[in-house]
């Protein structure tokens, strides 16, 4: 990491608790069921860069999500991927660093890689990761391109 | 009931080739007339778009999202290699036209790019020198409102200075691209574009919000901010919103036009204009079609201004790859757009090896996927790390071509009788075919942009996209101006050939793009016309 005073999305260790309790994940999958709509809500957080303190953000970009046509190719399988990343976190603690692809089904590999390719490439989100204003708000000063990176 | 109406100048088509004609004409007193099939946008309308934008992930939104395509946007499409790709995501229907949303870049042609047949042998020679522009050309830079700095060592000659200065480069552009460029014995100069740089005639500079599709601000040029407000204050200017017009009618000897036949599009109700002269300026595809749904059963058989059989063939449109990079390290803050670019490729070229190009590079751009090849690049031995894609996306950056030069030798535009638009009229097909030639500029910027990237020292490089052909930005070519009617469709005044009082002004009558962005020329084009049009 080449500077840790961006925005903290370094920090991971609590992504995952931020917004599902692991304990209540477990429990769900014990439980039998999310719903297919609360499941991809999960997964958007845990592959997403939102911290603990931002959660309304990441609540509010995923309301968003959720109505978009994108979110047709995730819903069908979003409570069999929840289900298999929580038994693979609730192996590896309740850090979310990494998730290890050849834990879970070809199928959800892949989806789980379709998810991560097009969250990171939302202006919204990469914006949030490079510590940036959102995107429409004026920035007033016309040289502020011209600053070294924090 | 069909309703009539009489203007001096009927002018087909509100985007900035139309808007500039007639602010230049206004002052001749005669009664002028735009017409445009698409609406009028308000800043109300600008401001729900970027609310819609924040909605839609803010990627999305855009001005003809509401339309019924089959209307206002009636499909067209090209085959290459068996691609077919819909040229309807970067057009714009409205007043203002694809300069509503377009980014700004006002790129000059180069002296060589206007004489390539003669110097080089292939392609189709302008009927009108570089010498012959460059007054319009500067012209335009002050109507529009370029910024940039006189620091471009490949540029062809220039009468005066711009009109404000560039913006100043980016962290980015300092610190990677022009370094990366002077390794490879090139050199990175001010990127000219219609965003103030400092207020400018009553507009903002830019505030860097880098939205700048609907630029809040009003720093970017567009036609209906600038030029139009300054049109309605005129007693002998009406424009029109939403009247499509579907065919121009000839006089009996076929030599003058006398009528345009018009719908309304909200009820389809016939409206007819009669005019002293008719000027097309509806884009790169749209003009082409409209001398072809204008042909009849007498004098045009195959289309207005076809004498020669010139009608729709030359078709050309820009290659416009790109490639992303992980630089190692944060690369800033972006603008929206691009400052800085290099030209090298445009003059320092054996045209005869490969076309010419140009080479914009910026943190990562709005429209690119980066999030694609960060993940691949954080995915080894079958685990995704996320820490490792976090720390990637602030250091992502691209580099782009807007416009690779290509001729396309046998590409063309026709009628498509199997596609109709909702008015019953046949589409617009397009039949685009790059041959080797045209091909070894797309291999030439993969093998420059990679080894760019070694020189800027980027950690990973990604394979250039799309693999292949990717067009769809300026359609060019297709009512190309000529000396005569065997090489083109109008002549060195824009005059279409066999026909009075019919001119044409779009990106369509270029005999051959080169490698520039094409607005500035189109802008040139017509306040040259204008003049032309003033004094006849």
């Amino acid at each position: 990491m080449e500077n840790i005073t961006r925005r903290r999305f370094v920090i991971q260790s609590y992504r995952l608790l931020a917004f599902i309790p692991l304990a209540g994940v477990v429990s769900c999958v014990g439980e039998s069921k999310l719903s297919a709509e609360e499941s991809l809500k999960r997964l958007i957080y845990i592959v997403g860069p939102w911290t603990l303190e931002d959660q309304s953000i990441a609540e509010d970009f995923t309301n968003r999500f959720l109505i978009t046509d994108f979110a047709k190719e995730y819903l069908p399988k979003s409570v069999d991927l929840i289900q298999s990343l929580s038994k693979q976190i609730a192996k590896e603690s309740a850090e979310v660093k990494e998730i290890d692809l050849g834990k879970l089904p070809l199928e959800e590999q892949d989806l789980i890689m379709a998810l991560s390719k097009q969250l990171y490439s939302f202006v919204e989100v990469r914006f949030y990761v490079s510590n940036e204003p959102p995107w429409g708000a004026c920035q007033g000063n016309p040289k502020w391109h011209t600053r070294i990176p924090n | 009931m069909m309703k009539e109406i009489k203007a001096d100048y009927c002018i087909l088509g509100g985007g900035i080739a139309g808007i500039l004609l007639a602010s230049q004409l206004v002052s001749s007193g005669k009664k002028i007339l735009i017409i445009d099939q698409g609406p009028r946008f308000s800043e109300e309308d600008r401001a729900n778009m970027l609310q819609q934008s924040k909605k839609d992930l803010n990627d999305f939104a855009d001005y003809n999202d509401d339309v019924d395509p089959s209307i206002i946007t009636p499909l067209s499409s090209e085959t290459a290699k068996d691609d077919v790709i819909e040229w309807t995501n970067y057009r714009l229907f409205g007043l203002g036209g694809t300069a509503l949303h377009f980014q700004g870049i006002m790129m000059r042609p180069t002296e060589e790019d206007m004489k390539v047949r003669s110097l080089f042998g292939y392609g189709r020679d302008w009927p009108i020198s570089y010498a012959d522009l460059e007054p319009w050309l500067l012209k335009a830079e002050y109507e529009i409102g370029v910024a940039a700095n006189e620091d471009n060592p490949y540029t062809s000659h220039r009468s005066g200075s711009f009109p404000m200065p560039g913006h100043p480069p980016s962290y980015f552009d300092n610190e990677f691209f022009a370094p990366g460029l002077i390794k490879m014995g090139m050199t990175g100069h001010s990127c000219p574009i219609s965003v103030n740089s400092i207020p400018y005639r009553g507009r903002s500079g830019c505030l860097a919000c880098r939205a700048c599709k609907f630029c809040p601000s009003g720093a970017r040029y567009s036609p209906d901010r600038v030029h139009i407000p300054i049109l309605e204050k005129h007693e002998n200017i009406e424009i029109i919103e939403n009247l499509s017009v579907r065919r121009l009618e000839t006089n009996q000897e076929g030599n003058k036009i006398v009528a345009a036949h018009a719908l309304r599009i909200q009820d389809k109700s016939e409206v007819t204009i009669l005019a002293n002269n008719f000027i097309v300026a509806m884009g790169g595809v749209e003009t082409a079609r409209m001398l072809l749904l204008s042909a009849d059963n007498h004098h045009h058989k195959d289309g207005l201004g076809n004498i020669g059989g010139q009608l729709g063939r030359g078709f050309s449109d820009h290659l416009s790859p790109y490639i992303t990079y992980d630089m190692g390290k944060p690369i800033g803050n972006r603008l929206g757009f691009e400052t800085m670019t290099s030209d090298h490729f445009r003059t320092n070229v054996d045209r005869n090896e490969h076309p010419t190009f140009a080479l914009f590079s910026s943190p990562a751009m709005d429209w690119f996927l980066i999030g694609n090849e960060a993940t691949m690049w954080s995915s080894k031995n079958n685990r995704l790390s996320l820490d490792e894609l976090r720390e990637r996306i602030p250091r992502m950056a691209t580099l782009v071509s807007y416009g690779i030069e290509n001729v396309n030798t046998g590409s063309m535009l026709e009628l498509n009788k199997d596609s109709l638009d909702a008015f019953g009229d046949p589409v617009a097909k397009i039949t685009f075919k790059l041959t080797d030639w045209d091909m070894q500029g797309y291999h030439k910027f993969t093998e420059v942009a990679t080894k760019l990237g070694e020189a800027m020292g980027a950690k990973d490089i990604s394979e250039v996209s799309p693999p292949g052909a990717n067009v769809g930005y300026h359609p060019s070519g297709a009512t190309a101006m000529a000396k005569n009617p065997d090489e083109g469709v109008c002549d060195e005044n824009l005059k279409v050939f066999g026909l009075k009082n019919l001119h044409i002004v779009s990106n369509s009558v270029f005999p051959h793009m080169g490698a520039s962005v094409p607005t500035l020329t189109i802008s040139a084009l017509a306040l040259r016309l204008a003049d032309h049009l003033k004094a006849i």
